[in-house]
């Protein structure tokens, strides 16, 4: 038996596929080919042709630039749900005269009669914080309340929430390693959030009346959660952003069409009168009367006045500027 | 997938909830509806969304209305009427007594106590108070949908939580 060596085998197997490649190249766009053992590997080969090689796509890092050309996409930082911009307080706390003495005081008869050294040292100044936190709250309270005893009513309830909140925003702020107040203010917050909700859907003008009153903010909770996602918040904004576009070229259309609107009505004039001119020459009873041709000059007139207004209201602008 | 069916939309008579909608002639409603589940044999409570057709905008968020359905739709999504709002949100009228009611008293007998105590001119009183919607888009913004802030594009987003 004749046995074929290694390296003759390899040649005649090298051969083979020389054979098996020719009619795959002379068709020009086989797909199959880009995935051939041939293109992947072996690129140095002669058999490699750089017309039918690959065909050129457009690469996803080209996208992403298309992309970035038309929508950014920033992730919004986290606010903390106790402080003021989300908790919905528009303003602070009233100031206080510290030179004015603590609440019930002024009516005692013994304070009244005293030195003025004496109502220097019980003034607001040389008192515990405690005593000024009653008083900011008694500020705020004073503005909604019923009644000289009124403690207990909604509104005073949620002017206390309200006073406390601010006091403790201000700490806060001082203080932002202080966990036990941070998670007393976030209590409190949602105490008032479910005091207004119900608030609202009990006595509607009463609870607009009090964010009047106490410079309040009410958001409604949104009805679905959505986590904050690159590739869901990209797609929203491509909506918008396509939205946008569709509305600016119809403006830009409808702006086209205005302003041939003119031409067209003076054309349409001139023609139904011509038309008519021509109809009486041959006795002809006219097809249109007076009242449309009036109609149209109307319209003509209308579009006129507007336009001299535009004018003489862009005018006014260019002498500002 | 197709879209879920709205079944209400072929009735003739619905009692609706307002819910925020930025439409311009119509305003949007949840219904409530009792879906029988044969095996269980037990009703479940679904809901459906229904436009009608409101142009002044009569219809504020949370109001109870009655809707009637229109001879012919005017679009695709609107097949309804505003007949008559049944119970506004937040001003509650007795239905025995016909006498105006907060939470679970009367307007009357609040204001009668709070004269007894001495009443001061800070209290919040029904006659002068404007109707709803004076602080709507101000420092009310239950109107519109509110939704979860997830672009920071330096613009103010009003509605953004």
């Amino acid at each position: 038996m004749f046995k074929m060596s290694a390296t003759l085998q390899r040649i005649q197997n090298s051969n083979v596929l020389y054979k098996l490649h020719f009619p795959i190249r002379e068709c020009g766009l086989n797909l199959n080919r880009q995935f051939s053992f041939f293109t992947t590997f072996d690129r140095n080969s002669d058999f490699l042709d750089a017309k039918c090689h690959r065909v050129p796509s457009r690469s996803f890092y080209k996208h992403e630039i298309e992309v970035k050309k038309r929508i950014q996409w920033q992730r919004p930082v986290k606010v903390p749900c106790i402080l003021p911009e989300k908790s919905g307080d528009l303003s602070g706390l009233p100031e206080l005269d510290l030179n004015k003495p603590p609440p019930l005081f002024d009516q005692s008869s013994e304070y009244q009669s005293a030195n003025k050294y004496v109502k220097a040292i019980l003034s607001l100044k040389f008192q515990y914080p405690s005593f000024l936190r009653e008083c900011k709250i008694k500020a705020v309270t004073d503005q909604v309340k019923r009644h000289n005893l009124d403690t207990n009513s909604v509104e005073v309830k949620i002017a206390k929430y309200t006073a406390i909140i601010r006091n403790m925003q201000v700490h806060y702020s001082k203080f932002p390693r202080d966990k036990k107040a941070r998670a007393d203010l976030k209590e409190i917050i949602e105490f008032r959030k479910k005091r207004m909700k119900l608030l609202r859907s009990l006595d509607y003008r009463r609870f607009e009346w009090l964010l009047e009153q106490l410079d309040l903010l009410y958001k409604p909770a949104p009805t679905s959660h959505e986590r904050v996602e690159r590739k869901k918040s990209m797609r929203w904004l491509a909506q918008e952003y396509i939205d946008n576009f569709k509305q600016q070229k119809l403006n830009e259309y409808r702006e086209k069409l205005d302003s041939q609107k003119q031409g067209f009505l003076e054309k349409k004039l001139a023609v139904m009168l011509s038309i008519v001119e021509e109809e009486k020459s041959f006795n002809v009873e006219p097809s249109f009367t007076s009242g449309d041709i009036a109609q149209v000059e109307e319209e003509l007139n209308k579009l006129k006045r507007e336009e001299g207004k535009d004018r003489s209201a862009s005018e006014v602008v260019k002498e500002v500027y | 997938m197709a879209a879920k069916e709205v079944l209400s939309r072929s009735a003739a008579w619905l009692l609706g909830r307002c819910v925020p909608c930025e439409k311009t002639n119509a305003s949007k409603f949840k219904v409530k509806r009792a879906v029988m589940d044969k095996f269980l044999n037990m009703y479940f409570t679904e809901y459906d969304y229904v436009y009608a057709h409101d142009p002044q905008k009569v219809c504020k968020t949370g109001d109870t209305v009655l809707l009637s359905k229109l001879p012919s739709k005017l679009t695709t999504l609107i097949t309804h009427k505003v007949d008559k709002i049944v119970y506004p949100l937040g001003d509650v009228t007795d239905p025995v007594t016909g006498k105006k009611v907060t939470f679970n008293y009367y307007r009357e007998d609040q204001d009668e106590e709070a004269e007894l105590y001495g009443s001061l001119p800070t209290r919040f009183q029904y006659d002068k108070a404007p109707p709803r919607g004076v602080q709507e888009d101000k420092r009310d913004l239950t109107h519109r949908e509110s939704y979860i802030k997830y672009n920071e594009d330096g613009k103010e987003q009003k509605y953004a939580v």
